[in-house]
């Protein structure tokens, strides 16, 4: 999420001037409406990938680019944010070229046959400590353990547990 | 009155009339980017995830509007221009054969799919010939939260929940400008205690092809 | 002096009798309720009051730190209350601080921020600093077009507008209806201030109240006043707390209808729900118009004590300047704000308003340059039209200043009834 970054939090501050409150929606008739056509405003998978190694400039390319393309037109940005981070390697032994290409094709590879998990790339799930494996193979090196200070960020859970049943996230506070 | 006023303030008062109606028009909305003139636009984050409940399905969530405050809550709901899309790709190119399409008019999210896309891209328009489920959105203070499913297994839920993010935001951007050199231990979770607008589809694995591994991103498209 | 007048009034008098009125108390009595900001002030005061223990919980901590600000600015627009907005400028600038001002989001509020505080220089150059952070292009360009536009760089800000690709989006159409205006084209700006609401009508209650009431605001200025008060009525429907658009009202009550009055039970009310200084002049105006100068003198005081509060900075500039030269005989003291505004930024208005206050100075040559190479044929506002036809005659352009006058007389609406009295007795004159 990190994509917070996007514009909510600012939106939440700008948007104060005038969107005051949300809106109720109004409601124009008891049919649904499924005509038009809808054009892409916004784009997420992986958590924080955006906010991250996207510039302010480019965020909207970035979430308008399909995610076939996303390799072509930001892995050089992507590297450079890397090194700016004085990237080598991490746990995974992948150098920045190898790191910067699979992270810059922003999809979530979901395992279909069995669990899945942040962690080991299968999935994301809702106590899975994304930021953390973010960080872990961002600054953790070859090792996972180098640069502590930056490897976590010491938040390790959610406020609130999650349910065992559908919807699975905790009610509202 | 009308005697008064002759004799009385005429030339007194010039153009303060003029100026309080000629006044500066109010400010322009705040601008926060293209599309963006629906709060619901943001995506927050996107979640796919075995189901705990049945391991023959798949959960997909995808939130918006991040930080509400508890007194936000109330208030917030989900455009009605907006369409809320999962895309899965299940043959490894990264382009989406399958979506899912979310949308909420009159207090009711209505979703299609998963059903193949026909063209992939940046536009989408409603796959009505997809399998559809309805559910009424559930409101805030809602003791329960409203779902509902259709025979082929689909079970969905729109509704504001608790954000199940956690992240110390506030020391990682510290950290980025240089005012900072550490996270703190233990950190502060920026997002501890606010919610999100939540659209949570659950659907059985055979409806997503028979790969084993798939791609999935959440998008937001408005008309 | 007196006879023309007099008889002025009476044609006056006998064309309002014939004239129907607009404003129609069952259309709004019913908005005129007690507590319609409440459930939106407790809301959003409990908002900044979550945000504000986090703060304290969390020590300093940015995300805290924006949302109080996002709390404060918000109460502000609700109440009028000016301590709401100095509050959340200063939480701004210490998260942006926090961040070295490398934040562009952050930048690009303080630079709406800076826009409501009428410091459009430092709206420029946090959108400036917001651009050297990298932030995103097509803000940059929306804010460079608002500040460019208030700060006179005309030119800059038409070009910043057409670098926008995408020209039916409604951050484009409504800045388009802006400049249209500006450059005398009001249908124009009226027509796009139309496709604006047909883009956003159906998406945003306060989009909806926002272009609509605009759009109620332009068709005032167009003497399209039947279409004015239909547009604020229904902005009113969708949003009962939307009280900007009982302003217009009121205004079309006293001015239009000349139901004095209704337009002070109006303005009444919006004072009993909110502080908006401008009332306390409206409400002076009509004061005068009824002969009741005392109470005019004291909304005019009131009015001084409020908007002269430091938190106010220049916001009020312009009405300022006329108190200060129409009610308080103080002309030194609009001269040295408007010679202040001048040095901010240098519009058609600001030379306006510099060259009205040294007419008011009885400096009629300065105020004829002034008004001659900078006012003339560049604004087409009726307050403009209307001081330079007073400085032209005063300096010999009968012929100029007649032409002027007549024009003014289009805006008769816009200027209200005494202003409307005063001309007609200068045309006569002339």
């Amino acid at each position: 999420m990190i994509r917070i970054n996007k514009f909510s939090i600012v939106a939440a501050v700008i948007l104060g001037f005038v969107l005051v409150g949300c809106d109720k929606d109004d409601a124009p008739a008891d049919n649904f409406d499924t005509s038009g056509t809808f054009t892409q405003n916004d784009q997420m998978a992986r958590p924080a990938i955006n906010t991250v190694f996207v510039s302010s400039a480019r965020k909207n390319e970035f979430n308008t680019t399909v995610p076939s393309a996303m390799n072509a037109a930001f892995n050089a940005q992507f590297q450079s944010v890397l090194t700016g981070f004085g990237y080598t390697t991490n746990v995974l032994g992948w150098d920045k070229a190898t790191f910067a290409g699979a992270l810059v094709t922003d999809v979530l590879n979901v395992s279909m046959t069995g669990a899945t998990a942040f962690g080991t790339l299968t999935g994301r799930g809702l106590s899975d400590d994304v930021i953390t494996t973010e960080l872990t193979l961002i600054f953790g090196g070859a090792s996972g353990m180098s640069n502590p200070g930056l490897n976590n960020d010491n938040v390790n859970a959610n406020d609130k547990a999650f349910s065992a049943t559908f919807p699975y996230l905790a009610s509202p506070f | 009155m009308k005697k008064k006023f002759l004799l009385g303030g005429l030339l007194g008062i010039v153009l303060i009339g003029s100026i309080i109606y000629a006044a500066d028009h109010i400010d322009a909305p705040a601008v926060t980017g293209p599309g963006s003139t629906s709060p619901g636009n943001d995506i927050t984050d996107i979640y796919a995830f075995q189901s705990p409940a049945d391991n023959s399905k798949m959960v997909f969530v995808l939130n918006t509007q991040g930080l509400l405050s508890p007194a936000a809550t109330g208030a917030a709901s989900f455009p009605a221009n907006v369409m809320y899309e999962f895309n899965i790709d299940n043959t490894g190119d990264n382009i989406e054969d399958l979506v899912i399409q979310c949308l909420v008019q009159n207090g009711k999210m209505r979703v299609y799919g998963p059903v193949a896309v026909g063209t992939p891209g940046l536009t989408s328009t409603v796959k009505t010939s997809g399998p559809s489920t309805e559910v009424a959105v559930t409101g805030y203070g809602a003791g329960s939260p409203s779902t509902a499913s259709n025979g082929n297994g689909t079970r969905i839920f729109a509704g504001p929940r608790d954000d199940p993010f956690f992240f110390d935001l506030g020391r990682f951007k510290q950290i980025i400008a240089g005012t900072a050199a550490s996270f703190n231990n233990p950190g502060t979770d920026s997002f501890a205690g606010t919610n999100v607008m939540s659209i949570v589809v659950e659907v059985p694995k055979s409806l997503l092809g028979a790969a084993a591994s798939i791609n999935v991103w959440g998008e937001t498209k408005s008309k | 002096m007196k006879a023309p007048s007099i008889l002025l009034f009476a044609i006056l008098l006998a064309s309002c009798a014939s004239k129907k009125r607009i404003a129609n108390p069952g259309d709004y009595t019913a908005f005129l309720r007690q507590g319609v900001l409440k459930s939106k002030l407790t809301t959003t005061a409990a908002e900044l009051s979550f945000w504000e223990t986090r703060l304290k919980d969390h020590g300093t901590n940015y995300v805290d730190i924006l949302q109080a600000a996002s709390a404060h600015l918000r109460l502000f627009a609700l109440t009028g209350k000016v301590d709401h907005l100095v509050l959340g400028d200063s939480l701004l600038k210490f998260g942006s601080g926090m961040l070295r001002n490398s934040d562009p989001e952050i930048l690009f509020a303080l630079s709406q921020n800076a826009i409501t505080q009428h410091r459009f220089i430092d709206a420029a150059e946090y959108n400036k600093a917001a651009f050297g952070a990298e932030g995103d292009r097509y803000i940059n360009r929306l804010l460079e077009f608002d500040a460019g536009m208030e700060l006179g760089n005309y030119k800059m800000a038409t070009h910043s507008l057409g670098l926008l690709e995408d020209k039916k989006a409604f951050d484009y159409l409504i800045r388009r209806a802006k400049l249209e205006d500006h450059n005398g084209n009001l249908d124009k700006a009226i027509e796009l201030m139309q496709q604006a609401f047909e883009k956003v009508k159906s998406r945003s209650k306060n989009l909806y109240c926002w272009t609509l009431s605009n759009l109620a605001d332009m068709y005032g200025h167009a003497g399209r006043v039947k279409e004015s008060y239909e547009a604020y009525i229904k902005v009113l429907q969708k949003d009962t707390s939307y009280i900007y658009a009982l302003k217009g009202i009121a205004w079309i009550a006293y001015s239009h209808d000349k139901n004095s009055a209704e337009a002070k039970k109006i303005l009444h009310y919006i004072l009993s729900q909110t502080n908006m200084p401008d009332i306390y002049l409206a409400l002076a105006e009509i004061e005068g118009w009824e002969g009741n100068n005392g109470e005019k003198t004291g909304y005019i005081r009131r009015f001084l004590d409020e908007v002269q509060k430091p938190g106010y900075g220049d916001m009020y500039n312009k009405y300022l300047i006329s108190v200060f030269t129409e009610e308080l005989a103080d002309p030194a003291k609009a001269l040295e704000i408007a010679g202040k505004e001048i040095k901010h930024r240098a519009t058609p208005e600001t030379y306006d308003w510099l060259a009205w206050a040294y007419f008011k100075n009885g400096e009629n040559n300065k105020a004829m340059t002034l008004a001659t190479n900078y006012v003339y044929k560049k604004t087409f506002e009726p307050n403009a039209l209307f001081h330079t036809a007073l400085v032209f005659a005063a300096n010999g352009k009968k012929q100029e200043a007649k032409a002027l006058l007549r024009e003014c007389l289009e805006s008769s609406f816009e200027l209200g009834p005494v202003t409307t009295m005063i001309i007609k007795e200068k045309l006569a004159l002339l």
